[in-house]
């Protein structure tokens, strides 16, 4: 397997993603802590800063920015690596970064004004400030930029590498970034055409169901946008840390097309409580969400795997005994391994979620808040800072010394008992009624209200905790960055074993696996699309007074 | 190829086989817990 040296031009690039995700981390982390400490009820915040406008800097920059920087310079960085980029290349990379952070700049400014307290989800008919939507759709546009080139670099390859099979890691990018495109699509269209005109007093209504739906259709494949270089990591990079093969290249890219198929027609499941869209569709769509589950369990088989094997070849015999092989004291494994663990409730929260009735029990608790805080800020994150402890100082020509790696096991360890308050405070909170995204209120003294606040107090101790390991981590990549000693730091990309199977050609078959993907959305969405443009009631008059503005 | 083949049997994935048993069962003592809370409210 061939793998390219990173020029320093390269590097560059790579590493001011990295330091926008890295302040990211910093800004909205402090803004969940405050979250945490207001709905304690034991502080309120101060001069006069609005609660929504805290919450809307958290979602927005922690679960847009922050991830959207990450996942697009580490993936740059795999095409780098695997498939190589030219000057041009990085070129275009620059502008996708520019225009990037230009939107992401515009947008945090109009909600650090209080101009835009309209939460990540951004629903109508609430209207925040127009420059805020530009500032989104700029993120969206600079994304696409970014997935032009990842799909340019493959082609590239391919050209010059006629009849062999893509490199793993290249392919699963590839498929990240198809599934980006097709899934942003329909929130730049929301965006661009509904929105936006609306905001500038162009058009006088929207309709509110629409831009709702357009949204889920991208913010379900939005969570997997932020869980495939997790998965990457786990299937590609991992097994070369434990110092173990790829378990089956077929099986890992079979996994990352059933995700691209399945994650897109699904958006209905986050509006099972919403008037305006057929049950039959919304059953339709639950059915196809279920279907995520047989690649995140392929996903799983195959982790556990490489894990059996790679202990096996070093000679433990015990039916667990390989489990004990693995380097517990290496964070670049560590992290990641509690991110799978915290999966393990993550992915049975999202099975809970996703089930027609049962939602109902938990939709728009916080119970909800519980999960994601699970998945996206335990399994992925944790994942990414695995990541991070080895490509930032490859990317720096530093080294991760022994002292950053122990900081880096406590880091995790902190992170791990933070969430643990946290989450599981917010599940049962939830499960006993508690809503998610409000500020804190006693509700004229109700009975049931009164259960709540000792897991509002739990989430502020947990919130607490984890603003430490956010500190922490930030010291810790500005040590990697800037001031750990010079040296080389491996890039760790697992090889196949000499005698894997041969992975089926169709595998690569990009027209057959993007054209189901296409065939199934229009199956789950057309008619319901047009049900709900045709019947919807009027549309909405925007609403500046709810968020503050005058 | 044929040695090849024999060590892919006789690979030992039993550990695996009994994880991913134990996975599906949490899943599902998750699932009905919270159904069964659905059925009573």
């Amino acid at each position: 397997m061939e793998l390219f040296n990173f020029s320093k031009k390269e590097s560059r690039l790579y590493m001011s993603f990295m330091y926008v995700t890295f302040v990211s981390l910093l800004v909205g982390g402090l803004m969940g802590l405050l979250q945490t400490l207001v709905r304690s009820g034991k502080y309120t915040l101060p001069f006069n800063i609005d609660y929504y406008t805290i919450l809307t800097t958290h979602g927005v920059v922690l679960g847009l920015v922050l991830t959207t920087f990450f996942i697009i310079g580490f993936q740059f960085s795999l095409m780098g690596k695997t498939v190589g980029i030219s000057d041009k290349q990085i070129m275009w990379g620059w502008v996708s970064f520019w225009v990037m952070l230009v939107g992401t700049v515009l947008a945090a400014w109009m909600i650090l004004t209080g101009e835009a307290s309209v939460l990540y989800t951004f629903y109508t008919p609430l209207r925040a400030h127009p420059i805020f939507y530009i500032g989104l759709a700029l993120v969206i546009i600079g994304s696409w930029i970014a997935a032009i080139v990842n799909f340019r670099q493959l082609y590239v390859w391919k050209k010059a590498h006629k009849g062999e099979k893509s490199p793993l890691l290249a392919f699963m990018v590839t498929i990240n970034m198809v599934m980006w495109v097709v899934a942003s699509l329909g929130v730049a269209y929301s965006v661009v055409v509904l929105i936006l005109p609306w905001s500038l007093g162009y058009v006088a209504t929207v309709n509110v169901l629409l831009t709702r739906t357009l949204f889920w259709y991208f913010g379900h494949p939005l969570v997997y946008f932020w869980l495939l270089p997790a998965y990457m990591a786990w299937y590609a990079i991992i097994p070369k840390i434990i110092g173990g093969k790829l378990f089956s290249d077929s099986l890992a890219r079979l996994s990352f097309i059933l995700l691209l198929m399945f994650s897109i027609p699904v958006g209905f499941h986050h509006q099972l409580t919403e008037p305006g869209i057929d049950p039959t569709w919304k059953f339709i769509q639950v059915v196809l969400t279920f279907m995520v589950v047989i690649p995140t369990l392929m996903t799983a088989f195959s982790i556990f795997a490489t894990f059996e094997t790679t202990g096996r070849n070093k000679g433990y015999k015990s039916l667990f005994g390989w489990f004990r092989h693995l380097p517990w004291k290496d964070v670049r494994f560590l992290a990641p391994f509690i991110g799978m663990v915290a999966f393990i409730p993550g992915g049975a929260g999202g099975i809970i979620n996703a089930s027609h009735q049962v939602n109902a029990l938990v939709h728009n608790t916080i119970w909800v808040t519980g999960h994601f805080h699970l998945t996206i800020a335990t399994t992925v994150i944790l994942t990414y800072f695995g990541i991070a402890y080895w490509l930032i100082p490859h990317l720096t020509g530093r080294r991760l010394t022994p002292k950053l790696n122990k900081l880096g096991i406590i880091q995790t360890i902190i992170w791990t008992v933070g969430m643990t308050i946290m989450s599981t405070s917010m599940h049962i909170q939830g499960l006993l009624g508690g809503p998610r995204r409000s500020n804190f209120s006693e509700y004229a003294g109700g009975d049931q209200v009164a259960t709540w606040i000792s897991y509002q107090i739990s989430q502020a101790v947990g919130g607490t905790i984890l603003f430490v390991g956010i500190v922490l981590m930030v010291y810790i990549f500005i040590q990697l960055a800037f001031f750990a000693p010079r040296g080389y730091e491996e890039y760790p990309v697992a090889e196949e074993d000499m005698d894997a199977e041969k992975t089926p050609k169709i595998l690569e078959n990009w027209y057959l696996w993007i054209g189901i993907t296409i065939a199934l959305i229009l199956f789950a969405y057309t008619i319901p699309m047009i049900d709900i443009i045709k019947h919807s009631p009027p549309g909405s008059i925007p609403f500046d007074w709810p968020i503050g503005r005058s | 190829m044929a040695s090849a083949k024999q060590t892919k049997e006789d690979a030992n994935l039993k550990g695996t086989l009994i994880m991913v048993m134990i996975l599906g069962v949490i899943i599902l003592v998750f699932w009905f817990g919270i159904y069964g809370l659905f059925l009573s409210r």
